[in-house]
């Protein structure tokens, strides 16, 4: 009976020692805090802008958007802090974050020590590149009155990320791949005009939320930033839509290509995890046919010229797709047909393949993790390799045999 | 069983197991993925077999203790009155000082995954105080206070692992080849190290226990059970993060904490692990705050036996527990105070100085004992 008071007291007195403060004196309204749900950084003469977003408020508000420049990271956030309405900026929930180009070009490692170092922030938070744009634009642009940028990140992240294959590289992937292979792959997401326009009503409202942004920059003044965005986007104007634009190759910290959004496939064939994407080929008669990419996977084997001598690398790949779309219905279910197709789609996913490959061996840099694979296969020879393997990349000779099965035509038969 | 200032084998080992966790998450994982690399979870599996070897070291030398008697006991025994007052008051240096830094890294994992720039002094100062209470009472309440946490601290630990080991990535744990072997085998010293804090701190209270047979056999269940249990922290980590990382990241346990979903929709619970972790570190405080005032009270010649003395009463040298906790108080705000050197202290000084006490010094006392042959 005493084991149990006394656990009992024990696991009764644990909620008040979380340090929440939830029954003590700084308790606060969930709507009296800022929760911070996407981070933006950029890099801004020399010192470090920061960009901050809450989610669109339940009540009607718009979404709750800050930014402010600093000399380091913590030093932005506490200017922000410092001269924003809010009583309480929580960091806790920050769930995308976001890099300008031009920083990400100047170097990520600053920022990626930032998040592994934090007290508050975790380290699996989904990590994107803006490309052709800044932090900044997609934080404080991106949206309308109703939704902000983390509502369509929310998006942008499950068109990234299948629910059975996570593509979505998160801060601590990067940091890990960075250190284990010197490269890394960073999704990347652009800002393009939306779709759909602001209607009249809806551009007011947008002023109003937006009274609550604040652009605070160390020359600038505040009340001046203050709503500014918010009154650009005037009557009618088009909203900003942040969509995904390929991945971002980042090269001993830093930002030194893009990956183009048709070689996704390529890219999760060869870190095993092949997103559902559409591929177009060519059909018998020269026209456009449509086809689905819905399981794949690739298998590297290395190729040895002796002893911790690595002379190629052989790519197996196996795909199945479904024909979604062609002009030729009434001769869709014949063999001559489907062979054609099925070589087709051989064809363009070895093209892809190889393209990606290539830019590797370019770059010099393994941000598909290939010298893990090949550690696995062979990890007696993979220790005894002379040079490093981002060294020896340029020099590999690749073989990529590709077959395919074009799985579901149903839709073509009936 | 029977005596009120008794107790029994099991309930040590739970406070083993318990003081055992301070050292697991602080500098562990970090220092055995340092060294180790991918082959990190091996480590403790690696630090088994020495380990068992000194626990049977430790097993003989205490099975040499009289009823009643500690290792301080012992030591004064072995050494003679000279010589072994010279190696118990070095003991109770070395106490005061772990003791010290144990209330200051537990301070630093306060700031780090709860209140981020706080000042320590206000955590080591409040927790010295708890461990200071418990100092003055009997060493039984403070093992049978193990014996009751130690569920709770075992359930959240394995539940979190539990649900760690779904973002466990195999890329990150294999393969493992023989050129692993070496560093393995270095990385291991951390595990060592970790397991010597929990065998060896046991003998300061293992009076409590009536002398029984059976030491060795059952405390090596025990370790195979802390090895089993230190396993699956690395590889949770080392799985979860990679060893790269992990070896980057500071205190990885509670960045992992920090990851962790349960059932898609708890999350952050970190805080509340966080503050489960001042058991251990109260309980392994007040062990060697206990141990240490027992020594110096062996050194001044005071009977230090239970005789159902009064909290605050200060006969028979029970006043020296006061300087020791204000020892320890004063040595957890002087050492580490900036981040470097708190990382000094954490990943040297204290493994080393706890491998030479564990490794070095109480051997020799053994062998001196056994060449005197007053063992």
């Amino acid at each position: 009976m005493k084991r149990f008071l006394s656990l009992l007291i024990i696991m009764c007195a644990l909620p008040t020692l979380s340090g929440c403060g939830s029954i003590y004196s700084n308790y606060r309204e969930i709507q009296q805090l800022m929760v911070v749900q996407t981070m933006g950084i950029d890099r801004e003469k020399g010192g470090v802008q920061v960009s901050m977003a809450a989610a669109a408020e339940a009540s009607g508000g718009g979404p709750r958007r800050m930014s402010a420049q600093g000399s380091t990271v913590t030093a932005a956030i506490d200017r922000a802090y410092k001269l924003s309405y809010e009583e309480e900026i929580f960091f806790s929930h920050v769930n995308h974050l976001l890099v300008g180009e031009a920083a990400a070009e100047e170097g990520l490692d600053t920022f990626l020590d930032y998040v592994s170092q934090s007290p508050t922030m975790r380290i699996d938070i989904p990590l994107y590149i803006v490309r052709g744009g800044t932090a900044n634009q997609a934080v404080m642009e991106v949206g309308d009155s109703s939704k902000g940028i983390s509502e369509v990140m929310q998006t942008v992240h499950e068109s990234f990320a299948s629910p059975s294959n996570s593509r979505v590289f998160t801060v601590a992937d990067t940091i890990n791949s960075l250190l284990r292979y010197g490269s890394a792959l960073v999704c990347a997401v652009e800002c393009v005009p939306s779709s759909e326009s602001v209607s009249p009503g809806k551009s007011a409202s947008a002023q109003q939320g937006g009274e609550q942004n604040a652009q605070q920059g160390e020359e600038k003044n505040p009340q001046q930033e203050e709503g500014q965005n918010a009154q650009d986007m005037t009557q009618g104007e088009t909203p900003l839509m942040a969509v995904p634009a390929g991945y971002a190759v980042i090269r001993d910290g830093k930002l030194c290509k893009f990956i183009e959004p048709e070689e996704a496939a390529a890219v999760g064939l060869l870190t095993g995890s092949l997103p559902i994407t559409d591929i177009t080929v060519t059909d018998r008669n020269g026209k456009d046919a449509s086809l689905e990419l819905n399981q794949g996977s690739a298998e590297i084997t290395p190729v040895w010229g002796g002893k911790g001598q690595l002379k190629g690398l052989n790519i197996q790949a196996q795909v199945s797709a479904s024909v979604l779309e062609t002009d030729n219905w009434q001769q869709g279910s014949s063999n001559e047909y489907i062979n054609h197709l099925t070589a087709q789609l051989e064809s363009a996913v070895s093209q892809r393949l190889s393209s990606l490959l290539r830019t590797s061996m370019k770059l010099k840099a393994d941000f598909l993790g290939l010298a893990g694979q090949v550690e696995r296969k062979s990890p007696e020879n993979y220790r005894l390799m002379s040079q490093r393997f981002s060294e020896l990349l340029p020099g590999l000779e690749l073989q990529i045999t590709v077959s395919s099965q074009l799985s579901h035509t149903n839709d073509m038969k009936e | 069983m029977n005596k009120p200032d008794q107790t029994n084998r099991r309930s040590l080992f739970s406070l083993g197991t318990l003081v055992l966790m301070v050292p697991a998450l602080r500098h562990f994982v970090t220092a055995s993925a340092k060294y180790a690399g991918r082959a990190a979870w091996l480590t403790p599996l690696i630090a088994a077999l020495p380990m068992l070897l000194y626990l049977h070291f430790i097993a003989d030398f205490m099975g040499c203790r009289r009823e009643g008697e500690n290792l301080q006991e012992l030591m004064l025994r072995c050494l003679g009155p000279k010589l072994g007052r010279g190696a118990l008051a070095l003991t109770t240096a070395w106490l005061l000082l772990y003791s010290g830094f144990v209330l200051r890294s537990g301070a630093d994992r306060m700031i780090i995954t709860i209140y981020p720039n706080s000042s320590p002094a206000a955590f080591t100062v409040a927790t010295g105080l708890v461990c200071l209470v418990a100092a003055l009472g009997k060493p039984r309440t403070i093992i049978r206070c193990a014996r009751l946490i130690k569920p709770l601290v075992l359930a959240a630990l394995l539940l979190i692992l539990f649900f760690a080991f779904a973002s466990v990535k195999s890329d990150n744990l294999l393969p493992i080849t023989v050129n692993d072997a070496l560093p393995a085998a270095l990385g291991s010293l951390a595990a060592v190290s970790v397991l010597l804090v929990g065998v060896y701190t046991l003998c300061f209270v293992e009076g409590q226990c009536p002398v029984s047979p059976g030491r060795a056999r059952e405390s090596s269940l025990w370790l195979l059970w802390m090895v089993v249990l230190l396993c699956l922290l690395t590889t949770a980590i080392t799985g979860m993060f990679g060893a790269e990382l992990t070896a980057k990241i500071n205190r990885p346990f509670f960045v992992m904490v920090r990851n962790l979903v349960f059932f898609r929709t708890v999350e952050r619970v970190e805080a509340l692990v966080a503050m489960l972790w001042l058991f251990p570190d109260f309980l392994l405080v007040s062990l060697l705050l206990w141990s240490s005032q027992h020594c110096l009270r062996l050194i001044f010649r005071f009977d230090p036996a239970y005789a159902g003395e009064r909290l605050l009463d200060p006969r028979q040298g029970r006043w020296l527990v006061w300087p020791c906790a204000l020892a320890v108080i004063v040595s957890s705000l002087l050492i580490g105070r900036n981040a470097t050197g708190l990382e000094l202290w954490s990943s040297q000084i204290i493994p080393l100085l706890n491998l030479g006490f564990a490794l070095l010094f109480l051997p020799t006392v053994y062998i001196i004992g056994k060449l005197k042959k007053t063992l």
